[in-house]
């Protein structure tokens, strides 16, 4: 998910407390992961090599036990940009001729168009490689579930970038939504870009293939290709999907021919009652990308790098907070939730009110490449990107239909 | 960077559409968006805050896209005697092994600020962007003190660039005629909150660091933004152009000598 800078620089006006006192994780291992230093090296593959495809190498150069040895994609052209990141890779155009021909790339990372996907991760899998996939898994409902039978029988890790679950910072507020909020009042999300969604074509490219997200008959629009990372968190927070999805969009910007909504809101339901709220739109930037949660004892709002939780004056004080770190948002005193940002800030990685040290992406990928090397868990399944995927196409249906 | 990046194409019958065309801007865009992020020490999820916090326990290797800017920032620094550094007063201390790729530290009080060349670095890669997509006449610049002349304008067979009087903005002090050329503006102007009230500091005071003693302006020109960016503000330290100056390039230090 592309994600707004504008984010931070908007909300972080003033850094209140100092770093000193109680760390609120554990483990500074998880904000700077590391592979085991004994790990053997692992030759990965990135197919799709646009805009992601390129983002992902650049977080793959700080693992030191990773090789790029391969990049595939369709279009020379990109296939050219990307090389510059990772100069000793080869270069090929066709997935099955990359599995066939490199039966020592133990792992794929797959950054195409969404539709795309499916065919690939199958054909990954069966050729008994660990496999990456970038969110939302694909396009269709069929294809979500298609994937998610050929993951679960693997052998080898098959891994759904939903970045918000590897997100340290996600992760030390996961739990507070049900510990420290209480019962939940509202959901609320949004992704703010001001952007036309156009992609000049490259050489020998179609104009519709360029703009995949533009054509109906394969986007799963801004639900599905922005949206269902966010989604994902909520459900993924709560520990449940919502059960009823409605939805609204329009052109409210962009009228050059599209059908795709450039402006969308989206209401999901859990059986309980709670709702949330989601709005996306490529007419206005204002607020960038974030999620904030209400309970009824605080609020949670979740910026990527960044969360802070913001209390009722009548709810209870935890031990920790007397000495976490606080920084003023939008008017309002939150507490930083930061993993370990005294041990950090003593070590000089981290200055007070900054973010964290790597883009979620990288803890994604870090996840992943644990998995395959020390056997850890799997952060998102298949079976979960599935349900987010689903989520997403459900929602862009829902705007669709209105 | 962090700052405003413009963009102006000039429409050619033998180009794309409009709506192509601003699709290739808004992809332009992005790529400089994309260079902020990997370049600025402001982010702690950065690249280069990464290299920072690594590179004096391990060597960084660094790909090529980004080992060309360090090796130039390196090369300026060596051809300037230490008036542009990215090191903030460290040069000595950045080994960049040319086999390998890799940057390191020789110490852990270096931390790399690309503020002075990153903006021209951004600029070149936004210019390539646009050849790659047809686009051969447009101006792009970022902060009003960097920007690339891409072929001529409509009107004209020069991009018309006006240097306000430092005294009064509204008045232009100088007039450049540019065409296929970058061009780059240091200005040592007050900035409050800056060491001694200066944005740009002369690392090579030794006794930690301080801003220059005499005010200047210079104006750079070249074929790369990447190298007018850095020696604009090497000119400002040094306030001559010293024989290591590249051929190629030229620069002017506007009236405000004093």
């Amino acid at each position: 998910m592309a994600r707004t800078p504008h984010d931070r620089r908007t909300f972080i006006t003033r850094t209140v407390g100092a770093l000193g006192g109680l760390a609120l994780l554990p483990s500074p291992s998880l904000l700077l992961p590391r592979l085991l230093a004994q790990a053997k090296s692992v030759r990965v593959a990135v197919i799709g090599t646009g805009r992601q495809g390129r983002a992902i190498l650049t977080e793959l150069q700080k693992i030191p036990q990773v090789e790029v040895a391969a990049l595939c994609d369709r279009s020379t052209a990109r296939l050219d940009n990307a090389r510059a990141r990772a100069p000793k890779a080869a270069l090929v155009q066709d997935h099955r001729a990359l599995l066939e021909a490199s039966p020592d790339i133990a792992a794929i990372i797959v950054a195409t168009p969404t539709h795309l996907h499916r065919a690939i991760v199958e054909d990954a899998i069966a050729a008994g490689r660990h496999v990456f996939c970038e969110s939302p898994l694909a396009a269709t409902v069929e294809d979500c579930d298609a994937m998610a039978a050929a993951a679960a029988s693997a052998k080898t890790v098959c891994h759904a970038g939903f970045q918000g679950r590897s997100n340290p910072t996600y992760r030390r507020a996961q739990p507070l939504v049900r510990s420290e909020l209480r019962d939940l009042v509202s959901w609320f999300g949004q992704s703010h870009r001001k952007t036309t969604w156009r992609f000049p074509a490259g050489e020998g490219e179609t104009d519709q293939a360029a703009n995949w997200r533009l054509d109906p008959a394969v986007s799963t629009g801004l639900a599905g290709e922005v949206g269902a990372q966010q989604m994902d968190v909520a459900a993924w927070c709560r520990g449940s999907y919502p059960s009823r999805i409605s939805g609204r969009g329009g052109i409210r910007l962009h009228k050059d021919g599209r059908t795709v909504a450039d402006t969308i809101e989206v209401d999901l339901t859990w059986d309980d009652g709670v709702s949330m709220r989601y709005e996306a739109t490529l007419a206005n930037s204002h607020g960038g990308a974030f999620e904030l949660v209400h309970g009824i004892n605080g609020s949670i709002r979740f910026a990527w790098t960044h969360a802070w939780l913001f209390k009722e004056a009548d709810a209870p004080t935890q031990g920790w907070e007397v000495y976490a770190t606080r920084q003023q948002v939008l008017d309002q005193e939150g507490i930083v939730l930061i993993a370990n940002a005294t041990q950090l800030a003593e070590q000089g990685q981290l200055q007070a009110g900054a973010g964290l040290p790597h883009p979620s992406l990288y803890y994604a990928l870090m996840d992943f490449l644990k998995s395959v090397t020390e056997g850890e868990p799997v952060a998102c399944s298949f079976q979960d990107g599935a349900r987010s995927s689903i989520l997403g196409i459900r929602a862009n249906q829902a705007v669709m239909a209105g | 960077m962090g700052t405003r990046f413009e963009l102006a194409i000039v429409i050619d019958e033998a180009q794309p559409s409009e709506a192509q065309l601003r699709a290739v801007g808004e992809l332009v865009l992005r790529e400089v968006g994309d260079w902020h992020q990997r370049l600025t020490r402001f982010e702690s999820d950065s690249w280069l805050s990464h290299v920072n916090r690594t590179a004096a326990d391990e060597p960084v290797p660094l790909d090529d896209e980004v080992y060309p800017l360090i090796a130039e920032a390196i090369a300026v620094w060596r051809d300037s005697n230490g008036a542009f550094d990215i090191a903030r007063g460290h040069g000595a201390a950045l080994v960049l092994d040319p086999d390998t790729q890799a940057l390191r530290f020789l110490h852990d009080r270096v931390s790399l600020d690309l503020g002075a060349i990153g903006k021209g670095h951004a600029l070149d890669c936004a210019a390539q962007c646009l050849r790659q997509h047809g686009v051969t006449r447009a101006f792009v610049q970022g902060g009003t003190s960097s920007g690339i002349a891409m072929g001529a304008p409509p009107d004209g067979r020069s991009w018309r660039i006006g240097l306000s009087s430092s005294s009064d903005p509204s008045d232009i002090a100088e007039v450049f005629d540019l065409a296929d050329l970058s061009f780059s503006v240091s200005d040592d102007g007050s900035q409050p909150g800056a060491p001694g009230g200066r944005h740009i500091v002369d690392h090579r005071q030794t006794s930690g660091v301080r801003a220059l003693q005499a005010p200047r302006r210079v104006v750079v020109t070249g074929p790369s933004a990447r190298l007018t960016d850095a020696w604009s503000t090497a000119l400002v330290v040094l306030g001559e152009v010293p024989p290591a100056f590249p051929d190629g390039y030229a620069a002017l230090f506007v009236g405000k000598e004093r």
